[in-house]
C-alpha cells in the first residue's frame, strides 16, 4: 500500500509542476490569442458589411447553421452560420441587406484541404456572392450562379448553404 | 435533433472516415490489420473506448475544465482520462468477461496512444457538440474505424498472394492497397442527408 | 555514442518515419504544403528535444512502474505549451494544422524515443538524438510536401515563399505550371497514402543496394 500512496505522490507531483508551467504559458498568451480571434472575426465582419455599430439580435428559429446575428445601425445584418464541409465545419461571416440579398462572405475558419478547400476564401469565389438570394445562392449545377471552385464542389456546396441560411434566418427576423 | 445525429453518423462512418479522410488511428490501422480476425477484435476495442472516452471527456470538459476556465490543460486531462479509462476497461473485462479480454488483451494497452481516440475527444470539443453528438461521433467513429480495418485486413490477406517489386515488400505495399480504399471512400464524399 | 552516428541515424539509417515507421498519421495528413510540412516538423523537434533533456534529466528520479504516465504528462505539457505559443505567434500555422498539433502527444515518435532512448542515456546524447531525429523528420515532411504540393497543385513553398507584408502563412508560393493542370488527388487522402507508401519503397530499396554492395565488398 504504501508503494502506491508514493507512486501516486509522485505523479501527481509531476502532473502539478507541468500544469503550473501550463498555467503560466496560458497567462501569457491568453490576451494575445483572444485579441486575434476578436481581430479576425471584425474584419470578417467589415469585409461583409458596411455598418458603424451593431447590436447582437437573439435567433431562436430552426435555422440550425445559424449561431449569431448582429443587426446593424443602417438596418442590415451580419450573419455568423456554421456548416459542415467536406473535412469539418467551415465558419462563414455573411452579410445580408434589409431586402434579403446578400452582401458579401468572408470564411472565418474551416479546416478544408489546404489549398482546395481553402480556395473558398479566395476573392474570385468571394465576389460571386453580392446580390445573390436565396434562390440563386447554389452552385451552378444545383441550378444557381455561384460557380463552384474546381476540385472543391463540396465546400462550394456547403458555403452556399451558409449564405441560404443566413438569408432565411434574417426573413423570420427581418 | 434527429437528422443531426444520422448526419454525424454517416459523417463519421463513411464520408469522414477516421482513417481514410483524416488520417486519425494509422498506426494500428497499419499495425493489426494482417488477418481479419484480429482486425475485427482491434476495431470493436477501438470502438468501446472512444465512445466512452468521448462521453466521459465531454462531461470533464463542460463541468470541469470549461467551467473553471482551465481550457488549457485539455490535453493533458483527455490523455490522461483516456490512460486511466483504457487502464480500467482492461481490469473490468480480465475480471468480467475473461474470453473477451482474452481476445483484445494485447489490444487493449495500445489503444491508449491510438491518435484516433484522442482525436475524436479534441475535434468534438472542437465541432462544439453537445453530450448526445459527441457519443455518437465517438462510437460511430469507431464503427468507421471498425470498418476500414476490416476492409483493409481482408484486402490485406489477398495481397500476400500477389506479385510485387520487391521494394515494396511489407510496409510499402500496404500503404499503397490503403491508398486504393482511400480513393474508392472519397466516392462517398458530398453524401448529406438533409 | 558518437555524434557523427547518431547523425547518420536519425536521418537515414534509422530515420523516426522511414525505418521505424513511427508518426505515420501526421505524416501523410499535413503534408499538403511546404509551409505546413516544415512547421509540423519544427514544432515535432522541438517537443521531441524538450522532452528527452526533461525525461533523461529525471531517468534516476522516475519509477519504473508509472515511467509511461510520467512521460505522458510531461510530453502533454510540452506539446500544450507549443499549441498555445502557436496560437499567439504564428496563428496561420496553427489555423492550418488544426487538430494535429495537440495530437502530437500520441505521435508514437515521441515517446517512442523517450522510452527506447532518452529513459538510458545522459543528457546531452539524448538532447542530440531528440535534435536528429525530429531533423529526420523534418526532412520526410518536406519531402512528401514538395512532392504532393507540385505534383497536386503545380505550386512550390506555399506559404512561405511571396508572403504580403512578409506575414508567415499569407504568400501564395511559385505557381510552376497552372493548379488545373494538377493530379488534385494527390492533396487528398488517397495522394498521401500513395506518396508515404513510394517513399518507404524507395527507401528499401536503398537500404538493400547498400547492403548488397557491403556484401558484396566483404566477400571480396
Amino acid at each position: 500500500m504504501n508503494k502506491v500512496v508514493k507512486l501516486s505522490l509522485i505523479l501527481f507531483l509531476v502532473s502539478a509542476i507541468v500544469a503550473g508551467v501550463l498555467g503560466l504559458t496560458d497567462y501569457v498568451t491568453k490576451d494575445r490569442i483572444a485579441e486575434l480571434a476578436a481581430q479576425k472575426t471584425a474584419e470578417a465582419y467589415s469585409a461583409v458589411m458596411k455598418f458603424e455599430s451593431y447590436d447582437e439580435v437573439k435567433y431562436e428559429g430552426d435555422q440550425s447553421a445559424v449561431k449569431k446575428v448582429y443587426k446593424t445601425n443602417d438596418g442590415n445584418w451580419i450573419v455568423e452560420a456554421e456548416v459542415s464541409g467536406s473535412q469539418g465545419m467551415i465558419t462563414v461571416a455573411v452579410g445580408v441587406n434589409s431586402d434579403l440579398t446578400c452582401n458579401g462572405i468572408s470564411i472565418i475558419s474551416s479546416s478544408e484541404t489546404s489549398g482546395l478547400g481553402s480556395k473558398a476564401n479566395d476573392d474570385f469565389f468571394k465576389d460571386q456572392f453580392p446580390g445573390l438570394t436565396a434562390d440563386t445562392a447554389k452552385v451552378t449545377k444545383d441550378g444557381g450562379s455561384v460557380e463552384a471552385i474546381t476540385g472543391a464542389t463540396i465546400t462550394s456546396k456547403a458555403v452556399c448553404s451558409a449564405v441560404r441560411a443566413a438569408i432565411a434566418a434574417v426573413g423570420t427576423l427581418g | 435533433m434527429l437528422t443531426s445525429i444520422l448526419s454525424i453518423s454517416l459523417g463519421a462512418i463513411l464520408i469522414n472516415n477516421f482513417i481514410f479522410s483524416q488520417f486519425l488511428g494509422c498506426c494500428p490501422f497499419l499495425g493489426c490489420s494482417s488477418k481479419v480476425d484480429t482486425a475485427v477484435g482491434m476495431g470493436l476495442a477501438v470502438t468501446f473506448v472512444m465512445g466512452l472516452a468521448s462521453a466521459i471527456c465531454w462531461v470533464v470538459d463542460t463541468y470541469v475544465l470549461q467551467a473553471l476556465n482551465l481550457g488549457f490543460l485539455q490535453t493533458l486531462t483527455f490523455i490522461l482520462v483516456i490512460a486511466a479509462l483504457v487502464q480500467f476497461v482492461e481490469m473490468f473485462l480480465k475480471k468480467a468477461i475473461p474470453s473477451l479480454y482474452s481476445a483484445l488483451g494485447i489490444y487493449l494497452p495500445l489503444i491508449t496512444t491510438n491518435c484516433a481516440v484522442l482525436g475524436v475527444v479534441l475535434l468534438n470539443v472542437q465541432n462544439n457538440y453537445n453530450f448526445l453528438e459527441s457519443t455518437v461521433y465517438g462510437i460511430t467513429g469507431g464503427l468507421g474505424f471498425l470498418l476500414a480495418i476490416v476492409l483493409f485486413a481482408s484486402v490485406r490477406e489477398r495481397v500476400e498472394f500477389a506479385e510485387y517489386p520487391k521494394s515494396f515488400e511489407g510496409f510499402p505495399i500496404c500503404l499503397v492497397t490503403a491508398s486504393l480504399l482511400a480513393l474508392a471512400f472519397m466516392g462517398f464524399s458530398g453524401m448529406k442527408i438533409f | 555514442m558518437n555524434i557523427k552516428k547518431q547523425f547518420k541515424d536519425g536521418l537515414i539509417t534509422n530515420n523516426p518515419v522511414l525505418v521505424q515507421l513511427l508518426g505515420m498519421c501526421s505524416t501523410m495528413a499535413i503534408t499538403t504544403m511546404l509551409f505546413n510540412g516544415i512547421g509540423m516538423g519544427v514544432s515535432v523537434l522541438i517537443i521531441l528535444t524538450c522532452c528527452n533533456v526533461v525525461i533523461s534529466a529525471m531517468r534516476k528520479v522516475i519509477p519504473n512502474d508509472i515511467r509511461i504516465a510520467v512521460f505522458v504528462v510531461i510530453i502533454a505539457g510540452f506539446v500544450t505549451i507549443v499549441d498555445l505559443l502557436l496560437q499567439a505567434y504564428i496563428p496561420a500555422l496553427s489555423e492550418s494544422l488544426g487538430v494535429f498539433i495537440p495530437l502530437i502527444v500520441v505521435n508514437c515518435i515521441i515517446i517512442g524515443r523517450a522510452e527506447a532512448f532518452a529513459a538510458k542515456n545522459t543528457i546531452g546524447a539524448s538532447a542530440l538524438d531528440g535534435i536528429f531525429q525530429g531533423l529526420g523528420y523534418t526532412i520526410v515532411l518536406t519531402i512528401m510536401c514538395i512532392i504532393r504540393e507540385f505534383l497536386g497543385s503545380g505550386s512550390f513553398g506555399k506559404g512561405l515563399i511571396n508572403t504580403v507584408n512578409g506575414v508567415i502563412g499569407t504568400g501564395d508560393g511559385l505557381q510552376i505550371f497552372s493548379a488545373d493542370l494538377g493530379a488534385k488527388v494527390l492533396t487528398m487522402p488517397f495522394g498521401g497514402f500513395l506518396t508515404l507508401g513510394c517513399l518507404i519503397a524507395a527507401m528499401q530499396f536503398a537500404l538493400r543496394k547498400s547492403a548488397e554492395k557491403k556484401e558484396k565488398e566483404g566477400n571480396k
